[in-house]
């Protein structure tokens, strides 16, 4: 485990009577971008509610930025949450809302005010402002938790589910948002079961699934952990016969399959690096006439289908 | 690229719709459902109803059981009392023996003195199971309509072919059971065992306008109070709250009425409550007369029938705005 | 716990709250609530005999009959449960509690912030329908008493605390609050507060009706309703009264440090 962690998590578990929240978690976050990644009811919200100090452990050890989380005033000076549940004051206009927060937070009113301006402008509420929340979309409430979240500089935010909602301009919005933080030096753990979106902003994942850690790292790490199953890779050529011929008699090739359009291959290989080194003298060498060539093996999709099917 | 999405696509419905009379209760029914699925508030708010009604129901057992004695040491003529046997079942025999031969007549009265004490008891229960009929009902139907307002369920009723009004006869059926499972169920209890035991079913014989008179007073006091709770229940949008307001407006007009009573000489402020009016009506219908609540009879006809008609046109005005989707 | 932070956050939060609970709907319910004893006491004073049952029904009697029955037996306890019920417990519903939970705040100044929120509300319309009443009997004289105004108010402040710190610690400890401070207030209380003997000086009711009770029945004969015998002094009354509201503030304010509220998304 790596000194330099955000969160450390050993053995944590957390149940909700009967029902396992999380059964036996040990996790180690670093400092950047990182995606909580699982199907609905694996246990992303409920280890996101313990790092932030909602809910306390009830077997387990946590610590968050150094500090165990459930109601440490320390930790909250340097933590940003924007939470899942759509729940605003819905009293307030979009600027007392995260000002009153960051007041809470221990800012004067004049810089709270101040600062909660800067947020909304980052979540492009700028012009809304100073319009009631209970008059918002659900796109702009979403961009409210995460104004809140982010207004006070957290050396850490953590957002659950936070792209939920949005369309897909504010998504692309909120996804530069998250850039913009990790370069500014900040970490942001984001959960999300909609895979392409956690990978188009991070290759570093945690994958969560019943309660349980599955598997973390990048993606291709995680990948390459799994020797049961094959890589997959489409190739598209001119003479797809020919090659797939030569293909066949490399030894790490399991099995080669013609598209029904007569031009793409199927290769699926049990050494993806070994693929990738006689790939390119094998197609030369019988001039298929090679188009194309991706694995989807690599997305994020196909790792979380391998892992949890 | 071949993009694929999920549509859903609405079409007029060209069919023929099959009448369902019972679609009410289909919905009277699932609210049962969804109140049989807590136990623990069923068990503290059902406790005291049910050790009450065992409680009657022995005490008329024993009533009928005491003059069932003396029906048999009359018709047997005993001469000899038996030395062994239960002490007080002695006494008693001895107690008939000197009451048969002393004056049949009497032995007649003492018939239609259990009859009545045993009327006198049940109105007794009736009496004190008011309270819960209001306790239960509020916990069960506060929320009936409140929350559905909460959810925008109306949304998902009203989407079906049902009307407003079908809406409502099914909630008040949900309503109504909860009361009658206090009150009218129990007083069916009673009015059976005392039937039952009383000697050849003398109690039905001598007793059924007074069964039918006590059955119609507890059916019309659960509707009247399920159409109050569901109109207040159709002014919240929050269970709690529709709760809150139903314990309010009977605290308010009770006690309302009680000061009042204390200002004036008098005791008409003592209008303003529905259980108030309803212990008069059942005074007028059972003969009793408890100093309370002296006043005309149709005085209290005319407010529970206020009550009635300022609850319907709440409800009426409620749901269909509800029906409207508002 | 540094209590410069424990008193700030308190200030922020009853400043954040406070125009939320007086715009509220059910503000305007606890309006009409409140508007009811002043309302009758008025047609009291036109309409009422001169004397009922042997006592005289002069404004006394009628600020007696109001103030006590009417206004400390029914109107301090509900609008305190309802509104302050909602303390804690409106932010678990709304699900708004993970924004204070997660500021740099002791967690307890949640509880006091919107406690104290509430507890102005309440206070704000009992004194405003206590202080109509007042003016209102004041139409038939002899208007009341000061003394008995006074008693009447006090016993309703303090009621009106102690109502208000339970029916908040309720509301913070169990989903549905507002049914138990509700049975509390109206099914244990009434109960257990007429029964005579020493169980009534377990309910709330039973110490108002102590502080007023010198005074109340000089003015209207209430013995049956008040039962002065064998009652505690109005201060002893008083002085459990704070004690208890006391105990029960500290016991909201660790309970909210130390309770977890899992809320749905």
């Amino acid at each position: 485990m790596s000194g330099a962690a955000i969160v450390q998590a050993e053995g944590l578990g957390r149940w909700y009577g009967e029902v396992v929240g999380l059964g036996d978690l040990s996790v180690s976050i670093e400092p950047g971008i990182t995606g909580l990644v699982g199907p609905n009811g694996a246990g992303k919200s409920t280890f996101m509610k313990l790092m932030v100090g909602e809910l306390r452990p009830h077997r387990g050890e946590l610590t968050v930025l150094g500090h165990t989380p459930f109601a440490s005033r320390p930790l909250y000076r340097r933590l940003g949450f924007c939470p899942q549940q759509d729940a605003l004051y819905e009293s307030q206009t979009a600027v007392q809302f995260v000002r009153d927060l960051l007041r809470l937070g221990g800012f004067g009113r004049r810089e709270a005010t101040t600062r909660a301006n800067t947020a909304l402008e980052r979540v492009g509420l700028e012009e809304a402002k100073d319009r009631k929340v209970n008059g918002f979309s659900k796109g702009m409430r979403q961009r409210m938790r995460l104004a809140q979240a982010i207004a006070h500089d957290p050396e850490l935010v953590i957002a659950d589910e936070p792209l939920t909602g949005l369309d897909p301009i504010a998504r692309r919005q909120v996804l530069e948002l998250f850039r913009g933080l990790a370069s500014e030096g900040r970490s942001v753990i984001l959960s999300s079961h909609v895979l392409h979106e956690v990978e188009s902003l991070t290759d570093r994942m945690v994958l969560i699934h019943r309660g349980r850690l599955l598997a973390q790292g990048t993606v291709r790490e995680v990948r390459s952990l799994i020797s049961k199953h094959p890589s997959r890779v489409h190739v598209g050529a001119r003479d797809p016969r020919r090659l797939a011929t030569a293909l066949l008699g490399q030894e790490h090739v399991r099995a080669v399959s013609i598209g029904a359009n007569g031009k793409d291959l199927l290769v699926e290989t049990e050494d993806a690096a070994a693929f990738e080194e006689a790939f390119a003298r094998v197609a030369s060498e019988v001039r298929a006439g090679v188009q194309s060539l991706h694995s989807d093996d690599a997305t994020l999709e196909a790792v979380f289908d391998y892992l949890v099917g | 690229m071949k993009a694929a999405t999920h549509t859903e696509i609405y079409r007029p419905f060209k069919g023929r719709l099959l009448a369902r009379p019972m679609r009410a209760l289909v919905l009277a029914w699932s609210g049962v459902r969804l109140g049989f699925r807590k136990k623990l508030p069923a068990l503290l708010l059902f406790a005291v109803p049910v050790i009450t009604t065992i409680t009657v129901a022995f005490v008329i057992n024993l009533k009928f059981d005491a003059k069932n004695m003396l029906d048999d040491a009359f018709a047997q003529g005993i001469t000899d009392v038996e030395t062994e046997g239960d002490p007080m079942t002695q006494v008693r025999i001895s107690a008939a023996q000197s009451l048969a031969r002393a004056n049949s007549d009497r032995v007649a009265m003492m018939v239609s003195s259990t009859i009545a004490d045993v009327e006198a008891l049940v109105y007794g229960f009736i009496n004190q199971m008011s309270f819960f009929v209001i306790l239960v009902m509020g916990w069960y139907g506060a929320g009936l309509i409140a929350e559905d307002k909460r959810l925008r369920a109306n949304l998902l009723y009203f989407a079906r072919p049902i009307t407003r009004w079908t809406y409502l006869r099914g909630k008040l059926g949900t309503a109504v059971f909860w009361g009658a499972c206090v009150v009218m169920a129990p007083t069916t209890i009673l009015l059976s065992t005392a039937c039952f035991v009383s000697p050849e079913y003398q109690f039905l014989k001598e007793s059924w306008p007074a069964i039918l008179k006590f059955e119609g007073y507890t059916l019309a006091y659960v509707l009247v109070h399920a159409l109050l709770v569901l109109a207040i229940s159709s002014l919240a949008d929050r269970r709690n709250r529709a709760l809150a307001g139903v314990f309010g407006v009977y605290l308010l007009t009770y006690l309302g009425g009680e000061s009042m009573t204390r200002m004036f000489d008098g005791q008409g402020w003592r209008l303003m409550s529905l259980p108030r009016n309803f212990q008069r009506v059942a005074e007028s219908m059972f003969d009793l007369q408890s100093g309370a609540v002296d006043w005309p009879l149709e005085a209290s006809i005319w407010m529970i029938g206020l009550y009635v008609v300022v609850s319907l046109a709440v409800l009426s005005t409620q749901l269909g705005r509800m029906e409207r989707g508002a | 716990m540094n209590p410069f932070a424990l008193l700030r956050a308190t200030a922020l939060i009853y400043s954040m709250h406070f125009g939320a609970v007086f715009g509220s709907k059910r503000v305007l319910a606890a309006f009409v609530l409140a508007a009811m004893p002043p309302v009758l006491g008025g047609l009291g004073t036109r309409l009422a005999p001169e004397t009922v049952d042997g006592s005289v029904m002069d404004g006394g009697g009628i600020f007696t009959a109001m103030g006590v029955f009417l206004f400390l037996g029914f109107v301090v306890p509900m609008l305190s449960v309802s509104i302050a019920v909602g303390a804690v417990a409106d932010e678990v519903e709304t699900r708004t509690i993970t924004y204070p939970f997660t500021r740099p705040i002791p967690r307890a100044s949640l509880f006091l912030g919107r406690w104290l929120a509430s507890l102005t509300l309440i206070l704000g319309l009992l004194w405003l329908s206590g202080g109509a009443l007042w003016w209102i009997s004041n139409w038939r004289e002899p208007g009341p008493p000061n003394e008995l105004v006074h008693a009447v108010l006090l016993a309703a402040t303090s009621g009106a605390v102690v109502y208000s710190i339970g029916s908040a610690v309720i509301g913070t400890e169990f989903k549905r609050g507002l049914v138990i401070a509700l049975a509390y207030a109206f099914a244990f209380e009434l109960l257990v507060a007429n029964v005579p003997g020493s169980s009534r000086e377990l309910t709330i009711q039973y110490h108002m009706r102590a502080i007023v009770a010198d005074e109340a029945i000089k003015e209207l004969d209430a013995e049956d309703f008040l039962r002065t015998k064998s009652m505690i002094s109005a201060s002893g009354a008083l002085m459990k009264m704070w004690i208890v509201s006391g105990v029960l503030l500290l016991f909201g304010c660790w309970r909210v440090g130390r309770k977890q509220f899992v809320l749905s998304a």
